[in-house]
């Protein structure tokens, strides 16, 4: 496949799957204009390096993974942010916050709270229905990896859950259950 | 899979919902890149040839210089031949002239080296070919040797007073009314703004056509610009805001076509029909330097349609892909440089090796050798010639626009010293054609464009080509530039049909398109194209 190829269906696979980036990107910065941010570098990054890719068959994950990349880069750079941020203002900070009542927030920023690398795994495994060796060529880990990765993530999630609320523990438990089992087995 | 409790926040997951710019964002990040590569791929094969070529030079420059075995070898083969003989240092001179005498099949040429004197260049020139063209072939060879000097004099030479007190625009008559008198067409006045008091001047002692001052009203610039070809046609000069920063920049449109590049690397300046002549005359010999001119050129008929000037600028920049595509703005200002250099090089050379060399092949030749840019240059040639023949071959007569323009020039007056920004043929050629796709159905024998992977317009109809392959699209010929409110490029596509015995057709798109044209940061983009 010659190189102009390459890039042209490069191209074509950013602008057919565009929703996609921005989703992901967004899960992980949770702000809109950052996540746009987040997939304009994506987006130079890959066409800068399309040379490096080895084979059109590669592309999807290889893209996927420079988008995630760059969100977790994001992250990382507001985290410090943040930090020198709150020290500043801790106690207005405390007092905005307010106790999330729908059950549903509550997954998520639980989820948010997991190291990155086990965001990455749920964020697939759940949200983009991946296989869990479609997740190891996207983060480029051993698929071994991604199973013990989901595993404890599953395992830590549903711990947090318990001490939190009972009844959030049954609704996801089950689920969580099945996808540690479902990991242990390498589906 | 289905995790009943992970659904909802699936769900949530999948409404998250997508901004318009998205769309927007994605488009113009791509478009930048594209703009982007164009432009190092330009960069990456001017380097390239550039470095062979001048390892090339360096590796004969060793060879000759070291070895006389080497040397005597080397002047058996005609076009590397002249190029050895410009760069020997010192020794073995005397045998190469020697062989060369040897291998010469016109006697003539031996009087002519011992007339010689190391000072005049003419009647080396080429001669030793065609003796008859002697008397026309003088004051051509003189020339590249004296552009630079007669210019710089010039620029010592004028002054504002000199440049207020030109106020009539140049036109061809004026060569013969001012047959007399040449000092009154050593400046003369190419273009101007009469409202705002820009003006446009070029230097002209002798027919020459490399060298501008730009004024605007109290002050000038000089811009080594080759500001016209042998049509004659006059520059063109408008201000607008290309920028968009809310004041006025200047542009030049230079019509200086490859017609003329070619001429002044190849042949001269001044008297294109002598060119033609002497090719013709040449013809039948096949020698030497001429065998270097014959690789370039695919066909004498195409050389000659060149050589008289007739406006096949427009078949070359017609033909040309953004792949091949040579930078004017690198071929075209080396040009005076090279000249200079090869000057110089074929007076050290004279010294040494007084001579037989025929000093016309070897400035050409040494020229190419010398810079990767004049080499680019031979590459355009080629394309050039290769593809004048197409389009007659494929039976289309279609009658050739008058002439290009060659160079569009952005100059932004704000800072001290004014800032050019170059925007070559070639140019927006390679990067208009970087932003469009077209896709041809050979079932329906329609064609669809494609910008930055949108449809563009509506599909088109082509009339059926008989076993007759789609090949590309190019820019059609017509382009017309427009300076209201920004700067505006119309111009045309046209589809290139190859058919099993390689000859092609080419049929021009109706389809009218638009792109504009802005500087930013220095350097001139072509942006939105759409179609009007």
């Amino acid at each position: 496949m010659s190189k102009k190829a390459l890039y042209d269906s490069l191209v074509k696979h950013i602008v057919e799957n565009q929703n996609q980036f921005y989703r992901a990107a967004y899960y992980y910065v949770k702000n809109r204009e950052a996540a746009l941010d987040v997939v304009q570098n994506a987006i130079c990054k890959g066409l800068e390096n399309y040379e490096k890719l080895q084979s059109k068959e590669a592309m999807a994950s290889w893209f996927y993974r420079i988008v995630i990349n760059e969100s977790l880069m994001y992250l990382r750079k507001e985290k410090k942010y943040i930090a020198w941020d709150e020290s500043d203002n801790d106690l207005l900070e405390g007092s905005y916050e307010e106790p999330a009542y729908e059950p549903k927030l509550e997954v998520i920023s639980k989820i948010s709270e997991l190291p990155t690398e086990m965001q990455v795994v749920i964020q697939l495994h759940f949200f983009e229905e991946k296989t869990l060796k479609e997740i190891a060529e996207i983060t480029d880990t051993n698929l071994n990896t991604v199973k013990s990765r989901l595993y404890a993530a599953c395992k830590k999630l549903g711990k947090e859950l318990e001490k939190e609320d009972e009844e959030l523990l049954t609704r996801y438990g089950k689920s969580l259950k099945k996808a540690e089992r479902e990991s242990r087995n390498g589906i | 899979m289905e995790y009943d409790a992970f659904r909802e926040e699936k769900l949530k997951y999948e409404d998250i919902e997508i901004p318009d710019e998205l769309l927007l964002m994605v488009r113009e990040t791509i478009a930048a890149d594209r703009r982007k590569k164009a432009v190092r791929q330009r960069a990456r094969i001017i380097r390239v040839v550039g470095s062979v070529a001048a390892i090339l030079f360096l590796c004969l420059t060793i060879g000759v210089n070291s070895s006389y075995a080497f040397a005597e070898t080397v002047v058996k083969i005609p076009v590397v031949k002249s190029v050895a003989k410009a760069v020997i240092v010192r020794s073995y001179k005397a045998d190469i002239i020697a062989l060369d005498e040897q291998n010469s099949k016109q006697p003539e040429r031996v009087p002519d080296a011992q007339q010689t004197p190391v000072e005049t260049l003419p009647a080396a020139s080429g001669n030793d070919i065609v003796s008859e063209n002697e008397e026309s072939e003088q004051p051509v060879s003189q020339e590249p040797s004296e552009v630079p000097e007669g210019l710089d004099a010039w620029k010592s030479d004028m002054t504002l007073e000199k440049f207020k007190e030109i106020t009539e625009l140049y036109a061809p008559e004026m060569e013969d009314r001012y047959a007399q008198e040449p000092e009154k067409l050593r400046t003369i006045l190419l273009a101007e703004v009469a409202e705002k008091d820009i003006s446009l001047y070029g230097y002209h002692e002798d027919g020459r056509i490399t060298g501008t001052a730009l004024r605007v009203k109290d002050t000038y610039q000089y811009f080594d610009w080759i500001y016209m070809n042998e049509s004659k046609k006059l520059p063109d000069i408008s201000v607008t805001d290309a920028d968009g920063d809310g004041e006025e920049e200047i542009v030049v449109l230079l019509y200086n076509g490859s017609v003329l590049k070619k001429e002044i690397s190849k042949e001269d300046i001044a008297s294109p029909e002598d060119t033609a002549a002497k090719d013709v005359t040449k013809e039948p010999d096949k020698t030497e330097a001429d065998s270097s001119e014959k690789e370039i050129t695919t066909s004498d008929s195409a050389k000659q349609t060149s050589a008289e000037g007739s406006a096949n600028a427009a078949g070359s920049v017609n033909s040309k892909t953004a792949e091949n595509a040579a930078d004017t703005s690198g071929t075209v200002k080396p040009d005076t440089s090279a000249d200079e250099k090869t000057a110089k090089q074929d007076e050290n050379t004279k010294d040494t090796a007084k001579t037989t060399v025929t000093e016309e092949t070897a400035e050409s030749i040494t020229q190419d050798t010398i810079s990767g840019d004049n080499l680019m240059e031979e590459e355009t040639t080629n394309t050039v010639s290769g593809n004048d023949i197409q389009v007659p071959s494929a039976g289309e007569e279609k009658p050739k626009p008058e002439q290009q323009a060659g160079e569009l020039w952005v100059i932004s007056t704000k800072e001290e010293t004014w800032t050019a920004a170059l925007l070559s043929a070639n140019d927006y050629e390679s990067q208009i054609l970087h932003q469009l796709k077209a896709e041809y159905n050979e079932e329906t024998g329609s064609l669809r464009l494609y910008l930055l992977e949108e449809p563009l317009g509506n599909s088109i109809k082509l009339p059926s080509e008989q076993k007759a392959a789609y090949e590309k699209v190019n820019l059609a010929p017509e382009r017309k530039f427009t300076t209201k409110d920004g700067i505006r490029l119309n111009f045309k596509l046209e589809a290139v049909f190859q058919n099993e015995n390689k000859q092609k057709t080419v049929i021009t798109l109706p389809v009218n398109l638009q792109a504009e044209i802005h500087l930013e940061a220095g350097s001139l983009i072509i942006e939105n194209i759409c179609v009007i």
